[in-house]
């Protein structure tokens, strides 16, 4: 069974006397696989945290339909939310004056836990994110990395088996953020399905097996990570470093290279782009025969996927 | 042994709550002015011959819990919006009115002891002492106010949420109540056309409550006093609750819900 | 030394501007009307009808003067508010970088409270003995409206002492603002006369804002001679300034503090 069906989603925000209309979401497609960890990339504003919100029952969709674990989140919110656990980011969603287990104790109650089932719960989870030494503490003195690990906590408590996660490591300082990366590894190994909304290129590329990406509230691509570079339709390119400008200008010349490009960084650093898959093997070897030993095949990195679909939107927001 | 689901929510909210006052104190303000009130009153009252110093003391801890409940029904569901708690609420399948109710009950519950206070101004700083002649009584009415309070604040706090006009008017819950109230000034000291509207407030039953437990020897209106405050408590809650699902769903539609 | 006194006048103007823009904000007329003034005057009702109850009819017109002169103190001492909000802002350092004093930022922060409190108090004032029926002697009455506004200025004064102390210490802004406005609602001739209280207690209410106001306004009610009147009005002028010394010391006393101790950022 697929833990996650979205089929045609729409989401439109109403003209107010406050915003203009929005359409926040159109046609969105998405599966999220049972025992899958899925990279939903987008920039800020595409879409991602709204898709998140619909398919935790949080917001309801304009059109289309969604399905989790075969429970209709419209029709069915209720089941919905006994299997779905949500970690929404940064310092928003926890009540900071008081400690991290009254935290775990209201939420755990809010999902109908009681009792010693629900204290026993609490010490259990902050045991397993590592808070257990503060956990008596006010929220409003921890570090970023541990309200995140606080949220994750709080997603958990109810112990569903799919997991919403909307960019749990923005701000957090790379430490924090790899510490937080294996517990998802964990939890995915547990058996669940994680849904990850982020715009961190290596993070995605690390742990997701598929990446969806949006933009503009439109799906731009939906692909197993290791092949969404080929979404490009670009090919091969051989990357190589040289400092010699009529080596570069002869690369350009030859019958099966396209182009030469300079590539981000120092100085010297190129990519002859063949004309096709095949023509690869004769520029490298023509590279060699010349001494530029640094030549290399490379495929495109998600990350240049990403600027290529979503473009150079710059700060231009 | 398990408790009903609408129990565990209520203690949930309960509970967040004595630890979140714990922590704001602030919210206890109500509190600390208490006995400031106290002196008013009974400086008044005993200026003019000391009669009716029942009322007088009885006045400001029925003032204090009716407005220790207003003021936290107006913060706690905005904090939580803009907190981000109300988000993280709705993906659950709780009710947030019981949730906010129990909130709304730890302060009204608090604020029953500026009724001790006021008792203790009285003794200590006028040498008054106000026999209680149904002390069981007494806790009673408390009791009774605070619940009350706490069910018609619920009201008022899904109200302040889908009308922000609705907020600015929060100052009018305050004085208009202890006068339609007759939390010190009965009401049968007030023009007629004032009567009919007294009754529907709870604050004027308990009041009647407090009042005769405190002082009179045979507290006769008990049952209806205590029927009368619970019933209008009750329905306020009611109307509370549907208001509640009302802002509830309007979130989930328009994500706004009446603001911007 | 005149183009220093001008930039005062001009920080106080446009605070005053800004403050205005901030109320048009909050209010409409209606929202204002109902929301606020009918709050304020309800209150002074209240009051009067409690005197009424444990006294006599000449007890309501007493309650009702003082309540309805004490709102004017009321609203002026909502600058306490304003200033720990201006600190809450982040302007505080700032402020103390820029090379102009900053007693009049924080004292024109306010300003609009002073001019509603004596619209709240003078719309009770006349209005209210008509609906409780016990009349004022128009149209010497009249004769307490300025009163009324002296009232406004020296309470805001006093404010702004409690509003320096909001400043220097977080947290507390609501806690000054009633534990300063609720004694003198108790003691200053409000609701009781100050005879009533013991003498420790008189000596209080005579350094407090509203006491020789009010002195000057019951004057003014009873026919008293113009000497007494006006002397109360020195008085009460007398105290106001003294607060305002008070306040202007301490301001700058905590800014400079704040320089040192590097505590300026700390957000109330």
């Amino acid at each position: 069974m697929t833990a996650v069906l979205a089929r045609g989603v729409g989401r439109i925000y109403p003209k107010t006397r406050h915003n203009p209309g929005v359409v926040a979401l159109d046609g969105v497609d998405l599966e999220l696989a049972e025992g899958e960890v899925h990279a939903l990339l987008g920039p800020n504003g595409a879409g991602k945290t709204t898709l998140v919100k619909i398919i935790s029952t949080v917001l309801l969709p304009t059109s289309g339909t969604v399905e989790v674990q075969g429970h209709d989140v419209a029709r069915d919110p209720r089941a919905v939310r006994r299997v779905v656990g949500v970690v929404f980011g940064g310092e928003r969603g926890l009540y900071t004056r008081v400690s991290a287990r009254r935290n775990l104790l209201f939420w755990g109650a809010m999902y109908g836990l009681q009792g010693r089932d629900l204290s026993k719960r609490a010490d259990f989870l902050l045991e397993r994110v590592g808070l257990a030494g503060r956990a008596d503490e006010p929220v409003e003195t921890f570090s970023r990395g541990m309200k995140q690990r606080l949220h994750l906590a709080r997603g958990l408590v109810h112990d569903p088996r799919v997991l919403f996660l909307d960019e749990p490591t923005s701000g957090m300082d790379p430490v924090a953020a790899r510490e937080f990366r294996n517990l998802v590894r964990e939890l995915q190994s547990e058996g669940r399905s994680v849904l990850l909304a982020t715009h961190d290129m290596a993070e995605a590329t690390d742990l997701c097996q598929r990446v969806t990406l949006i933009d503009h509230g439109k799906v731009l691509l939906s692909e197993r990570t290791a092949i969404a570079s080929r979404a490009l339709g670009s090919q091969l390119r051989v990357d190589f470093e040289s400092d010699d400008a009529a080596l570069v200008a002869s690369v350009r010349e030859l019958p099966f290279v396209t182009d030469v490009e300079q590539r981000d960084g120092p100085a010297g650093q190129w990519r002859g782009l063949p004309r096709s898959d095949e023509d690869v093997r004769p520029l490298l070897q023509w590279l060699v025969e010349r001494d530029v030993l640094s030549a290399r095949r490379s495929e495109p990195s998600l990350e240049e996927v990403y600027l290529r679909m979503v473009g150079a939107r710059g700060l231009a927001i | 042994m398990s408790r009903p689901a609408w129990l565990v929510q209520l203690a949930a909210g309960f509970r967040l709550q004595l630890a979140v006052t714990r922590r704001t104190p602030a919210q206890l303000l109500v509190i600390v002015t208490a006995p400031l009130f106290s002196t008013i009153f009974l400086s008044v009252a005993l200026h003019y011959g000391s009669a009716h110093i029942i009322d007088v003391v009885v006045g400001p801890g029925l003032i204090g819990v009716w407005a220790i409940s207003l003021d936290v029904a107006a913060s706690v569901l905005s904090i939580d919006r803009w907190g981000g708690q109300l988000e993280l609420f709705l993906g659950t399948s709780a009710s947030l009115s019981l949730v906010v109710l129990g909130r709304i009950l730890a302060v009204s519950a608090a604020g029953m002891i500026t009724f001790l206070e006021s008792w203790l101004v009285a003794r200590a700083g006028f040498g008054i002492t106000v026999p209680m002649e149904h002390p069981a009584l007494v806790v009673l009415a408390l009791l009774i106010t605070a619940v009350g309070s706490a069910f018609t604040a619920t009201l008022l706090a899904s109200g302040f949420m889908l009308s922000r006009n609705l907020h600015v008017f929060q100052n009018s819950l305050s004085y208009p109540i202890y006068i339609l109230g007759g939390i010190v000034v009965p009401i049968s000291t007030l023009p007629d056309w004032i009567h009919p509207i007294s009754t529907a407030v709870y604050l004027y039953w308990s009041a009647d409550l407090l009042r005769n437990a405190a002082g009179v020897a045979h507290p006769d209106r008990v049952a209806l006093d205590t029927g009368m405050s619970l019933g209008l408590a009750v329905a306020a809650l009611a109307a509370g609750v549907v208001l509640t699902s009302r802002f509830e769903r309007r979130l989930r539609v328009d994500a706004t819900a009446g603001y911007g | 030394m005149s183009r220093d006194r001008a930039g005062t006048v001009e920080l106080m103007r446009q605070s005053a501007v800004f403050a205005i823009a901030e109320m048009r904000a909050t209010h409409t007329l209606k929202t204002y009307v109902f929301g606020w003034l009918l709050r304020l005057v309800l209150q002074t009702t209240f009051f009067a009808l409690v005197a009424g109850y444990v006294g006599t009819r000449a007890s309501v017109q007493y309650s009702l003067v003082g309540n309805a002169v004490v709102l004017a103190c009321l609203e002026s001492m909502i600058v306490v508010l304003m200033m720990v909000q201006e600190r809450a802002t982040g302007t505080l350092p700032l402020l103390a970088a820029s090379p102009t004093s900053h007693v009049p930022v924080y004292v024109g922060r306010g300003l609009h409270w002073m001019a509603s409190g004596v619209v709240s108090s003078l719309t009770a004032f006349i209005l209210l003995p008509f609906v409780l029926r016990v009349p004022l002697p128009w149209p010497r009455a009249a004769l307490a409206l300025p009163i009324i506004a002296v009232v406004s200025l020296t309470s805001y004064c006093y404010g702004c002492v409690l509003g320096s102390l909001g400043l220097r210490y977080s947290g507390i802004a609501w806690l000054l603002l009633n534990l300063g406005y609720l004694p003198v609602m108790a003691f200053c001739g409000v609701n009781v006369p100050l005879s009533f209280w013991p003498a420790p207690l008189r000596a209080l209410a005579d350094i407090l804002p509203v006491t020789h106001g009010l002195l000057a306004v019951r004057g003014v009610l009873t026919g008293a001679s113009a000497g007494v009147v006006v002397g109360q009005i020195v008085l009460e002028l007398l105290v106001g300034l003294g607060w305002l010394i008070v306040a202007s010391i301490m301001i700058d006393f905590v800014v400079r503090r704040g320089i040192a101790t590097g505590s300026l950022d700390f957000e109330g």
